[in-house]
């Protein structure tokens, strides 16, 4: 794996991380805010160790950390183990081994608190096709119990920057892939989620969608939130993330900083060499 | 091999790879159990079959079988033709077909021949062995035969015209009215109830014939205008009935190909609403769950229709007792002293409660619930749901079917046989805590045996094992306090009957609930 400067975290972030989780409500008081400032990560994966039954290992040893601030992108050949990787961060795929946390919540062991932080959005996202786009962002707003004029007003700036709310009123079943891709990227933002977890986000969006939403993106991470997501997309991960992971047949080959990561060459390029080579 | 044959392989192999999907342990076995059931269900028509025949040719008519016959294969047909139409027949891969170098029109018929294939060896298993013992044991002629033998491979043309015709209205229909998902259920359950009236008819003017010998048999054939036109096709060959038989079967059949053509690969437009008014209203996790619920329900034709005949048979089932009284249901069971007025209050009271435990334990929307979320299931999983939330939800469903229907009925049928209050609330709440029951059983069984791999609905409504477990131990758990006490409680009468149903269905409901809260619930999560 090539080494990098931000590789140096991890072993203080695993080892505060297990600290806060272990002494979250019995902790001295005083010690609270230096470990608070010091070591809530928005994502944390440990050592994430994934087997599909039938023994194909599609994650072996992956360690990430995502910090307040961050746009981490992470890439990948097909099959790589991106998808996987997401789903257990997500608290949707059982794992063997390894620890996640949001947050400082354990997704294995909280969760319900964890998914409260986090917005998910598939590669595919296949939505209730029974309910309208408005019914689907109110369901999601009742899980979430988000108050009617807060749902109100984020429902309506989102559809309003994302060309939706013409075709809220319409049922699902009629709409095409990049209108899901949309219904789904509202829904994300509808509670307010500190990390945001996309799989390939970009994908099935138009031109002017997609520029919206890597705008809305950098706005939220601006604003201290975190999104860690997939994309095949090179040059938008060299452009807007300031993170990024190179994955490689469930191990990680690559880690860091953008500007380390790809040091003079473009992404591109990087990637080809270390999924060629390594 | 001509792009036909090729496409027929091709559908072929595309059936067989969805069968071979499934877990791998899974699939001998499931592909040996559907050739035992193909095999048991051949070997019981054709029984049935020659029994008919001896029968009513020993009355004289055997020439009855042969209508009798027909008059199953079209119930079948005319089933099948409308839970197709349900899903509203199209193809997937029309759009990938039309961009091969390959002709609309072969693409269409290879699609239809494919049905043809599937559809006719149900048809040739109901009508073929009575044409051959008609043949063989009421002394038909080689013409009857022949004739027989060739509307045999008519026959699976009625279930394909029907559901094309009927899935290009509903087409029609979704383009038009934002309600298409409960109008389609509507109108298809109008059909499938006014086509078992028919039926119901049919069968009982069947049942007084077999007395009037051969000329009271040809008249009542000639009562059933269409049926008696194959029936005559058959039997006489006569050009009149042969010429409307021919048009009944290959004019709705090439309307519904000419239908079913002209949509082929075009893509399906739904409603869209021009309003911009957003309605925007905050309810509880559990509420939102429930609701999306209902809504997933109603919006699936064939799942309203495999579970709410339940509830909708048990007011029927009420109101027939209530106009025609508990008497004439119970010698029409064939219970001797009911005629002779003996049986007494109580016992007539546990005999319509068993009858009544019947529909609630083979109705359960819970028992495909879980597999119906399909692709969906993320949404589920990567929201802050509790999964006991989740399980409400979805057994909640199957309660307001089942208990308000229950309850209802039971009232109804209290006042007309004159139970007391107390019997009247005993009555219900058998029945609704059966209803309950049912509920648990079947998303316990959806739990052990889920299905997520389906591409149709009706192959999780209809043919997932979860669907069958969920009926066997829901019958099972019905018959459960009927045996009690029949062999212990019977002089206790209806209230011992009452007493014990609600105490077996009370215990088994909180063990089921316990079990779901606990291993359900793990169920869930390493889904």
């Amino acid at each position: 794996m090539r080494t990098l400067s931000s590789d140096r975290k991890y072993g203080l972030t695993s080892f505060a991380t297990v600290l806060y989780c272990k002494y979250n409500r019995k902790m001295p008081l005083l010690f609270l805010p230096l470990c608070v400032v010091k070591e809530i990560y928005m994502l944390v994966i440990e050592h994430l160790t994934k087997t599909y039954p039938g023994g194909k290992v599609a994650v072996r040893d992956l360690s990430i950390t995502v910090e307040s601030g961050d746009l981490f992108g992470f890439i990948g050949e097909n099959g790589a183990g991106k998808t996987t990787t997401i789903k257990a961060a997500v608290g949707i795929l059982p794992f063997e081994s390894g620890e996640i946390t949001v947050h400082g919540n354990s997704v294995k062991k909280d969760p319900v608190a964890c998914k409260k932080l986090i917005a998910y959005l598939p590669d595919n996202p296949d939505l209730y096709d029974a309910l309208t786009g408005i019914q689907y962002l109110n369901f999601i707003s009742d899980i979430f119990r988000v108050s009617k004029e807060d749902r109100s007003a984020r429902i309506g700036k989102y559809a309003e920057l994302l060309e939706m709310s013409t075709s809220l009123n319409t049922p699902i079943s009629s709409y095409s892939h990049g209108m899901k891709q949309k219904l789904a990227l509202i829904s994300a933002f509808i509670h307010q989620p500190k990390l945001l977890v996309f799989d390939e986000p970009f994908v099935g969006l138009d031109p002017k969608a997609a520029f919206t939403l890597k705008a809305i993106m950098k706005e939220f991470c601006e604003q201290g939130n975190a999104i860690f997501f997939s994309t095949h997309v090179l040059e938008v991960a060299e452009k807007i993330c300031n993170k990024i992971a190179i994955i490689k047949n469930g191990e990680l080959i690559a880690c860091g900083a953008t500007d380390e990561v790809r040091g003079k060459q473009s992404l591109e390029e990087v990637f080809m060499e270390l999924t060629e080579h390594e | 091999m001509s792009n036909f044959g090729i496409l027929v392989k091709n559908n072929i192999l595309v059936f067989w790879g969805s069968l071979k999907r499934r877990k791998k342990g899974r699939y001998a076995a499931s592909g040996a159990l559907m050739a035992l059931l193909l095999l048991f269900v051949g070997f019981s028509l054709a029984s049935q079959s020659v029994i008919t025949t001896t029968a009513l040719a020993a009355e004289g008519i055997p020439d009855l079988s042969i209508f009798m016959s027909l008059m199953s294969a079209l119930t079948i047909g005319i089933l099948f033709g409308l839970m197709r139409a349900a899903n509203a027949p199209g193809s997937k891969d029309a759009e990938l077909l039309l961009s091969l170098p390959v002709r609309r029109v072969t693409a269409v018929c290879s699609k239809v021949v494919t049905q043809y294939i599937f559809d006719s060896p149900l048809m040739l298993m109901i009508f073929a062995p009575t044409v051959i013992s008609h043949y063989v044991l009421g002394g038909g002629n080689t013409g009857t035969l022949v004739r027989g033998l060739i509307l045999t491979f008519l026959l699976p043309l009625i279930p394909i015209a029907l559901s094309y015709l009927l899935g290009a209205v509903l087409a029609i229909l979704q383009e038009k009215f934002k309600l298409t998902s409960i109008i389609t259920t509507g109108i298809l359950m109008v059909l499938l109830i006014g086509y078992m009236f028919v039926n119901f008819q049919s069968s009982s003017i069947l049942s007084n014939v077999t007395g009037g010998g051969k000329a009271g048999a040809l008249a009542m054939i000639e009562k059933f205008a269409p049926l008696s036109w194959l029936t005559h096709f058959v039997l006489d060959g006569g050009i009149l009935p042969v010429i409307f038989s021919l048009l009944m079967l290959l004019v709705p059949f090439c309307l519904g190909i000419w239908l079913y053509a002209s949509a082929f690969g075009k893509p399906k437009s739904g409603y869209r609403s021009s309003s911009r008014i957003l309605a925007f209203a905050a309810r509880s996790p559990r509420m939102a769950l429930l609701d999306k619920e209902v809504k997933r329900y109603l919006s699936c034709s064939i799942y309203v229709f495999n579970t709410a005949f339940g509830p909708l048979i048990l007011l029927i089932f009420a109101v027939i007792v209530v106009v025609l009284g508990p008497d004439k249901i119970i010698a029409g069971m064939g219970i001797p002293a009911a005629e002779l007025g003996v049986v007494s209050k109580d016992l007539t009271f546990v005999i319509l409660a068993g009858v009544f435990c019947l529909f609630p334990s083979m109705t359960s929307t819970t028992a495909s619930s879980i597999s119906l979320e399909g692709k969906q299931l993320w949404i589920l999983k990567a929201h802050p749901v509790n999964t006991e939330d989740i399980f409400w939800s979805k057994y909640m469903l199957n309660i307001l079917l089942l208990v308000p229907a229950s309850v209802l009925a039971s009232i109804l049928i209290g006042i007309r046989v004159q139970m007391s209050p107390v019997q009247m609330a005993g009555f219900a709440a058998v029945i609704g805590l059966l209803g309950v029951l049912v509920s648990l059983i079947g998303l316990i069984a959806n739990l052990l045996l889920p299905r997520f791999d389906w591409d149709n609905e009706t192959s999780v409504v209809k043919q997932s094992m979860s669907v069958l477990m969920s009926m066997v131990f829901g019958f099972a758990a019905a018959c459960i306090p009927f045996i009690l006490y029949f062999v212990f409680l019977q002089k206790f009468g209806f209230s011992g009957f009452c007493v014990i149903g609600i105490l077996v269905y009370g215990i088994l409901g909180a063990g089921c609930y316990f079990f779901l809260r606990t291993v359900g619930k793990k169920l869930f999560e390493a889904l």
